[in-house]
């Protein structure tokens, strides 16, 4: 398993959200979730501010395709602001909003990726998907 | 009745060689500095002994404090072979604590590994790094590290887990409390002379084992840190006994070379073959293992001089590849004795060799960190009683200028390391360029005391006649006897002018 499969089955499970969930914020706040479970898991491996210093050049690099993404911190290292990704995506149509979520989630892996390898960042996020699976099932109750 | 006594378990550190120095291992539940300036390969010590150490009974923690980022340290740490990204998550586990030494200082830090040690019940504890533990320097929430480290200690004995702390420590100064709560003081030198870098590793102290004293030299490679332990460490053979048979003779495939040394090699000896540059010696170490080839037995060669495929021609290097003759890489730069020796012991080991060459001497100086040129000759003097521990027969060559104003017979004050010494030398008759050879020495035997005349062709080295009709060969001002009464007499007398110089 590569790398960049971590990234899409956090995307196959966003999708299948969107096509199951019959909550508007369904996709935006299992998003967030899914950051912050990132930011933790990979933080105490890595540091806080690592994690967000990755986060917020993935979304400077994103944005360029996807300008509804949030301009993320000016700092590099400052702190992520996901609730503001959180609000970007439900501004969007789901199908908007799933894509632009997958551009960065790849791109942030596939940066991590560049500095650590793609082997250790599967064996990273195998806990953190291992962790959210949870969040990403279609459990309209947890998501209200 | 015996009470028991506790017994401590060794670990095995993964770390070739570093077993032998720390006397046998690691110590379960040791509480251990690893110290160092940077780059010193600290952090690459602690890794490789992680990795080879953690398993699922053995989980490890990798605490990452004040040392590296861990985005790089864990960057370049894959780079070695040992890093096994497989097992992160599972067995070994790193956690980030910079964030708490700002937030809440060495108290929040305690905290947090305790918690953190609580749950993962980690054997293996890291904590990477302290640089100011000398300076005794405190923090701001008064827990100073001298503190930190004596409480983390406790804890992890406590918690029965093999406990390791990286630090730049300025230096060892020996009174410092830390070292005293310490088990194992593990000190890493990188030095450098010229283009030259030397790696050393000092095993300072390792509670309840006997560790090997001094510094010993260590390489970084792809696979990790390989530690070079003196050869008598490597050597677990007891020593032979007494002898109260003679040696069994080696043929050296010169068959008037054997009849000097009066019936070949005796086994097990170490002879030296010193003479000047293109004089033979390389032609007769190649005889050497061909003969041993011709009875079946292996043999390893170590070569500063020549390309192992190029040496002495197809047939030796047809031996190489057949693995009857193993090759020692003696490739890498800044080479220490103590790693050449390992490398060959190790190689005689799988091999079972009985015959080893080394070719030259003057190469493996060379080839040698300037740093461990100054003790060459006592390195050398223990390799080869490393070596004849193996009972294997050694053949070493060495280069020696022909110096007419004195008789040498070896470079380096080496004589008396060696068993036996064959010299070999150039001299001038009738206008021509002559070799000779001699055995100046084989120990507890007798031997043939001549000089001969010697050719090399296709075949090898053709050892002639003797020439009774002259002296003063080896003084560089040959004369030949021209008075037959005097000729027959010539040996070890004054004859009065019985010559003329040619």
């Amino acid at each position: 398993m590569t790398s960049r499969s971590i990234a899409d089955r956090i995307h196959a499970r966003l999708a299948e959200l969107a096509e199951t969930s019959s909550v508007i914020p369904a996709i935006p706040d299992t998003a967030v979730a899914y950051w912050k479970e990132i930011h933790l898991r990979l933080g105490q491996v890595i540091g806080e501010r690592a994690v967000e210093a990755l986060y917020n050049r993935s979304l400077r690099r994103t944005r360029d395709q996807y300008p509804s993404l949030p301009e993320g911190q000016t700092r590099p290292d400052g702190p992520a602001d996901f609730a503001a990704l959180g609000a970007a995506l439900a501004s969007q149509p789901n199908a908007v909003a799933l894509e632009a979520h997958s551009a960065l989630l790849h791109t942030f892996v596939n940066h991590l990726a560049s500095l650590i390898g793609a082997g250790l960042v599967e064996r990273i996020f195998s806990s953190i998907a291992s962790s959210t699976n949870e969040l990403a099932a279609p459990d309209r109750g947890r998501l209200k | 009745m015996t009470i028991p006594k506790a017994t401590i378990r060794r670990l095995s550190t993964g770390v070739s060689g570093l077993d032998e120095v720390l006397g046998g291992g690691l110590p379960e539940f040791s509480f251990n500095l690893i110290g160092g300036s940077p780059g010193s390969g600290k952090t690459t010590l602690a890794h490789q002994i992680m990795f080879a150490l953690a398993s699922a009974e053995r989980p490890a923690l990798y605490f990452t404090v004040l040392g590296e980022p861990p985005l790089k340290m864990l960057r370049y740490q894959q780079q070695f072979d040992f890093f096994d990204h497989e097992r992160v998550n599972q067995c070994v586990h790193f956690l980030y604590l910079a964030d708490r030494l700002g937030d809440g200082g060495l108290d929040s830090v305690l905290t947090a590994v305790f918690e953190a040690v609580a749950r993962v019940k980690p054997a293996l504890v890291f904590v990477d790094s302290f640089r100011s533990v000398t300076t005794g320097r405190h923090d701001a929430s008064g827990a100073d590290l001298q503190q930190f480290i004596q409480q983390l200690s406790v804890m992890m004995s406590n918690w029965e887990a093999t406990t390791f702390l990286i630090g730049e420590y300025a230096s060892q100064d020996e009174t410092n409390p830390v070292f005293t709560v310490a088990d194992g003081l593990i000190w890493l030198y990188q030095t450098s002379q010229g283009n030259s870098v030397a790696r050393k590793i000092d095993v300072r102290k390792m509670r309840g084992q006997r560790t090997v004293p001094g510094l010993h030299t260590f390489r970084i490679t792809s696979e990790g840190i390989s530690v070079f332990a003196p050869p008598r460490v490597l050597e677990t053979e007891p020593p032979k006994r007494a002898r109260t048979t003679p040696r069994a003779r080696v043929a050296m495939g010169n068959a008037i070379l054997d009849e000097m040394l009066g019936g070949g090699l005796p086994e097990g000896y170490s002879l030296l073959v010193a003479g000047p540059s293109g004089a033979g010696k390389s032609i007769l170490a190649a005889a050497f293992l061909a003969e041993g080839a011709r009875l079946g037995e292996t043999a390893v060669i170590a070569l500063f001089e020549q390309r192992a495929t190029f040496a002495r021609g197809a047939f030796i290097a047809g031996l190489i590849e057949a693995g009857q003759v193993g090759v020692v890489d003696t490739g890498a730069a800044d080479l220490s004795v103590d790693e050449v020796a390992g490398l060959l012991i190790a190689e005689v080991k799988r091999l079972n060799a009985s015959r080893v060459v080394i070719d030259s001497l003057s190469g493996f100086e060379l080839a040698l960190a300037p740093t461990f040129s100054a003790d060459f000759r006592e390195s050398l003097s223990r390799l080869i009683v490393a070596l004849a521990r193996t009972g294997a027969t050694v053949l070493m060559t060495s280069e020696m200028e022909d110096r007419y104003d004195e008789l040498r017979f070896s470079p380096y004050g080496s004589a008396f390391m060696t068993d036996a010494i064959v010299i070999l030398r150039y001299i001038e008759v009738e206008s021509r360029l002559k070799r000779v050879l001699a055995v100046v020495k084989v120990r507890g035997s007798a031997h043939s005391d001549e000089l001969r005349l010697f050719d090399i062709d296709e075949h090898g080295i053709q050892i002639g006649a003797s020439m009774p009709e002259h002296e003063g060969l080896l003084g560089g001002r040959p004369r030949r006897v021209t008075d037959v009464a005097a000729l027959s007499d010539v040996r070890g007398r004054d004859v009065a002018n019985p010559v003329e110089h040619l």
